[in-house]
């Protein structure tokens, strides 16, 4: 039970993390895609929604190869921290943000998009920075995208498991995660511990994506594609 | 300071050129007409600094704000305009007072709330405060992004039809408030409008444009004057009851943008109609009428 403890807070620090990391960087990135007119823009959209399609354990696998301690990237990381980036929680912070990168870009780009050039121009016309009318302008009136953004990349990265178990395992405290922690009670055949845990996390998911549909109510189309 | 307007340079879209060459005093108000399509709010547009297609050189006054061989391009939001566009925009979710407040905390002297409700008041937007922008009519979003533009504090006002969403009564009242403080800030203004009166009103200078080219330039009164000419109406009498004094016409000649007439209206025509023989007469612009009426 214990155990079932920490892997819940650390699933949840897991999922906080990465929501912080991918506003900070989807905010930007889907700003650009909403308003690129750049040729190179539908490469950008096809390697963001990437993730969508492919099998975690794809993803997973690329990211133990280019993260491991004896590639260039993770060489380096071991070099300036000291600490490897494959069976560690920095390392899936890393592989959770690129895993769930679309479930943030997506809803923000789609609520960009939603402002009309109009209301940025007659906000540029009345003396407003390009920097003022993104942040008083453009994010007050995307507050659904940013809402069914952040749900949705923490509710998905509370249900993480084929990249985890590529390039995370199952270390206690460190990279044991909720859907590890039911995927191990499955296999002792330990079923009662495995329902819990399956239950909380059927009803966590309906209750963000009941909050999704009710608050953010007409920015959630882009659930409905 | 000088306020000298030159433009020189092309806009290309697919389907329409517009070749503005321009130099002009704008130390009195200028006028801007012509049929739609004519490209008078793509030169708005240009001078606002929002279309990134132009090519050529715009320079207000002393600073240059556009020179695509030296690669200068200073952006919209530096050129300190006032800018009212035909739909209005505003910021959309937010109330009236929110919108005015945007504007008034980027003008370059951040003006007073006392400013702020003496503008409201003049230009009748004062009882809205509270409202939602998006609730509000065509005619008083109009309404709203005047006071909006008035409040930044411009150096140069631009106006794409800015009262064609308010009727009769409301439009003149707005067009004489703004004409008493154009007179008062001695603001430069470039304004399109289809209305006689309006341009009589708000413009010494009047431009006409057609297929994206500056064709006439003059007092605005001449300007008017000559359109009047142009399209005087004509038509053939098919009927006279000599009677009543009433007579049917098929028109051959009218332009509805400049008269609206339906059956029964009344018109004077300077010969006696006889069946079969056609008649003119040149239509006398709104505001002319109005003048002699108050004569």
């Amino acid at each position: 039970m214990n155990a079932d403890l920490q892997a819940i807070g650390l699933t949840g620090l897991l999922a906080g993390v990465t929501t912080l990391v991918l506003v900070l960087l989807a905010t930007p990135l889907a700003w650009w895609l909403a308003i690129s007119r750049s040729r190179y823009r539908p490469i950008v959209e096809s390697l963001v929604a990437m993730p969508l399609i492919l099998p975690p354990t794809v993803l997973g696998f690329y990211l133990l190869v280019f993260l491991n301690p004896e590639s260039v990237l993770g060489g380096i990381w071991v070099r300036v921290t000291g600490q490897s980036l494959t069976f560690s929680f920095s390392g899936l912070v890393i592989a959770s943000v690129i895993y769930s990168l679309p479930f943030m870009v997506q809803p923000l780009q789609g609520a960009f998009r939603a402002v009309p050039i109009s209301v940025r121009e007659s906000a540029a016309v009345l003396g407003a920075s390009p920097r003022d009318v993104f942040f008083n302008v453009v994010v007050p009136l995307a507050r659904g995208g940013f809402l069914t953004g952040i749900v949705l990349t923490f509710a998905h990265t509370i249900g993480e498991f084929g990249v985890v178990l590529m390039m995370g395992g199952n270390i206690p405290g460190e990279t044991r995660v909720l859907s590890i922690a039911i995927y191990e009670h499955v296999e002792t055949l330990n079923y009662d511990a495995a329902h819990f845990l399956a239950l909380g996390l059927m009803g966590f998911s309906f209750l963000s994506l009941w909050l999704i549909y009710r608050v953010a109510g007409r920015s959630a189309e882009v659930l409905r594609g | 300071m000088s306020r000298r307007l030159i433009v020189d340079g092309c806009l290309s879209r697919p389907g329409f050129v517009l070749e503005a060459q321009l130099d002009i005093d704008l130390d009195h108000t200028v006028g801007l007409q012509g049929a739609t399509g004519a490209g008078k709010t793509s030169l708005l547009r240009i001078v606002a600094g929002l279309e990134p297609g132009f090519t050529g050189y715009l320079q207000f006054g002393a600073q240059v704000w556009h020179d695509s061989a030296k690669g200068i391009s200073v952006p919209t939001h530096l050129r300190k305009l006032g800018v009212v566009f035909q739909d209005a925009r505003l910021l959309p979710g937010r109330t009236v007072l929110d919108n005015l407040r945007f504007a008034a905390s980027r003008s370059p002297a951040p003006s007073c709330a006392e400013q702020l409700a003496s503008l409201a008041r003049d230009f009748s937007v004062d009882t809205l405060m509270g409202r939602s922008v998006d609730t509000l009519s065509g005619g008083e979003r109009q309404r709203v992004s005047l006071v909006q533009a008035l409040l930044t504090q411009p150096q140069l006002l631009l106006l794409d039809e800015p009262f064609s969403a308010n009727d009769g009564d409301h439009r003149r009242q707005v067009a004489t408030a703004l004409s008493d403080w154009l007179n008062k800030e001695a603001l430069p203004l470039i304004c399109v409008s289809h209305s006689a009166q309006e341009l009589h009103l708000l413009a010494r200078t009047t431009l006409k444009m057609q297929a994206g080219r500056i064709v006439q330039q003059g007092a605005t009164a001449d300007m008017l004057r000559r359109d009047a000419d142009d399209k005087a109406f004509g038509a053939t009498v098919l009927e006279v009851d000599q009677l009543s004094g009433r007579a049917t016409f098929q028109w051959d000649r009218f332009d509805p943008e400049i008269a609206e007439l339906t059956v029964g209206d009344r018109i004077y025509v300077s010969q006696q109609p006889e069946q079969g023989s056609p008649v003119s007469a040149p239509l006398q612009p709104q505001a002319q009428q109005n003048h002699r009426k108050a004569d």
